[in-house]
């Protein structure tokens, strides 16, 4: 993980993200993290999964809408 | 002959009209014979009869020109030989060869009377232009020429080249507008004639004008028709055209039999116009067929996607629920063990501490005065000291002696100072009046 876990998880893409997020997940599996750092880590392990939640499903919407578009286009031609 | 004096002999034109009868059917001895010539006009009768005016020209000079007839039966005959070929071999500008009888009326002159005319020669002859053409072509490298142009997989703006008002030209039109995938094309109509002798410029100027419209691809059709008439498609000077064009050339000349040269210089040839629409539709219909299936896959490829990122977030979102809790409650159970271990060190700790000094206590007991004296010691003090050096004594001073059980008064009567080299007791060391001596 070279990313700078600093950074607001908003700027991040979403791989970069889901990155980070598996990163910490991997730390606290393998029990990498003290007790002093688990808190701070956790809330940004939940920030980091609030923002992909929050792309994916502003992706999934805009999918739909394109699909949706796609769809008019077939009946039409 | 009224006029006998007269030397001069002098002919009516009837006389005249019938030696040269006699002179023609001497010369040809009746029979017929074969005769080459172009149609320049085709009138009928009402009787069924048809007349013709032949002429032979080389390069616009009008060499020759004859009347010829076909009386009705023999007409008849002709049309049921030639079947559908007639309109095209008894037509203006048709080059014909057929089998006459010269005639000679007196009123209308020579004529020909036609008998038969002969197909397989004309066709001969068209077929040796053809194979001209075809060498030609072959020497210049020009036959697969428009055949590498790619095809657009979808060809959609469509250059139609042919005669409006013909069968084949609204077969087509009628076939690719009208299909049932309701696919759209634009169509733009490049008209020329396909037979005749004009058949060839017109083509060739109209498949230029079709080339500078920048179309997907460029169609020739032509409605049915007998081999014959199909000479104008073999012509050298269209078929470089076409080779040379940067479009796509598709052809439907309309004909069951061979191919006209056109047909093997273009892209691609079709038996006829409607085989060429139903091949421009089943391409677009592929396409859509194409684009449908691209339009699932986006779909389903799109949904998948999603869907896995989605389960991936669900379960990262678990543990990220579940993790903390395990972790925390992990280091409770460490901290519990700990207290544990904390309290029965200490315990232990304690328990030795307890035994060593049960040790102390003992050895302390078993340093007590109180064990001397129970063995028959007393301890001497002076005014309250105890007294450890005789020397230090002087006669008549007051002691107590404190024994196991009980003190005493005593006053020392005599003192004898230790030796110094053996601590024993001198001589005259003091002695005390009321002595315990068997301690």
């Amino acid at each position: 993980m070279t990313l700078d876990s600093s950074s607001t998880p908003d700027n991040l893409t979403y791989d970069e993200a889901l990155a980070e997020l598996q990163g910490i997940l991997a730390d606290m599996q393998s029990n990498a993290l003290d007790i002093d750092q688990l808190t701070t880590r956790i809330q940004r392990a939940s920030a980091l999964l609030d923002v992909c939640q929050e792309k994916l499903q502003r992706t999934e919407a805009e999918v739909q809408a394109v699909l949706k578009r796609l769809g008019l286009e077939e009946n039409d031609g | 002959m009224n006029d006998s004096d007269d030397e001069r002999v002098i002919y009516t034109l009837s006389q005249l009209g019938e030696s040269l009868r006699r002179t023609l059917e001497r010369a040809t001895e009746g029979n017929a014979m074969w005769f080459r010539a172009e149609v320049a006009q085709v009138k009928g009768s009402g009787a069924g009869h048809v007349y013709l005016d032949l002429v032979e020209e080389d390069k616009g000079t009008k060499l020759a020109a004859m009347r010829a007839t076909i009386w009705r039966d023999q007409h008849r005959e002709i049309v049921r030989e030639l079947g559908d070929a007639a309109s095209d071999v008894l037509r203006k500008g048709a080059e014909i060869v057929f089998s006459a009888r010269v005639r000679y009326h007196a009123v209308y002159g020579v004529s020909l009377a036609v008998e038969t005319i002969d197909l397989s020669a004309m066709l001969g002859e068209a077929e040796r232009r053809k194979q001209a053409t075809l060498l030609a072509l072959r020497a210049e490298g020009a036959l697969e020429r428009n055949g590498r142009l790619p095809l657009p997989r979808l060809v959609t703006r469509v250059a139609l080249v042919g005669s409006p008002g013909t069968s084949g030209f609204r077969d087509f039109a009628v076939h690719l507008l009208c299909n049932e995938g309701n696919f759209r094309y634009d169509v733009e109509v490049f008209s020329a004639s396909v037979q005749g002798k004009d058949a060839t410029p017109s083509l060739r100027h109209a498949l230029v004008k079709a080339e500078a419209w920048k179309p997907d691809a460029v169609v020739v059709v032509r409605g049915g028709g007998s081999a014959l008439d199909l000479d104008a498609f073999n012509d050298l000077e269209l078929c470089r055209t076409v080779a040379d064009l940067g479009v796509p050339v598709l052809t439907g000349i309309g004909h069951e039999t061979d191919l006209s040269v056109v047909d093997m210089v273009a892209h691609r040839a079709f038996k006829t116009p409607t085989a060429v629409a139903d091949f421009l539709i089943d391409r677009s219909a592929t396409e859509a067929a194409r684009l449908q299936d691209a339009l699932a896959q986006i779909s389903v490829r799109a949904r998948g996607r999603l869907g896995v990122e989605h389960q991936r977030l669900a379960s990262h979102r678990q543990f990220l629920q579940l993790h903390p809790a395990q972790t925390l409650n992990h280091a409770q159970v460490m901290l519990q063990h700990l207290r544990e271990r904390l309290h029965a060190t200490t315990t232990q700790v304690l328990e030795r501490h307890v035994q060593r000094m049960a040790q102390l206590q003992s050895t302390l007991n078993a340093l007590r005065p109180d064990r001397t004296l129970q063995r028959g010691f007393a301890v001497v003090r002076r005014d309250g000291a105890s007294v450890r050096d005789a020397s230090a004594l002087a006669v008549d001073d007051l002691l107590t002696l404190t024994f196991h059980l009980g003190t005493a008064e005593a006053r020392v009567t005599q003192v004898r100072p230790a030796n110094p080299v053996d601590g024993t007791a001198a001589a005259d060391a003091p002695t005390l009046e009321p002595s315990n001596h068997d301690a």
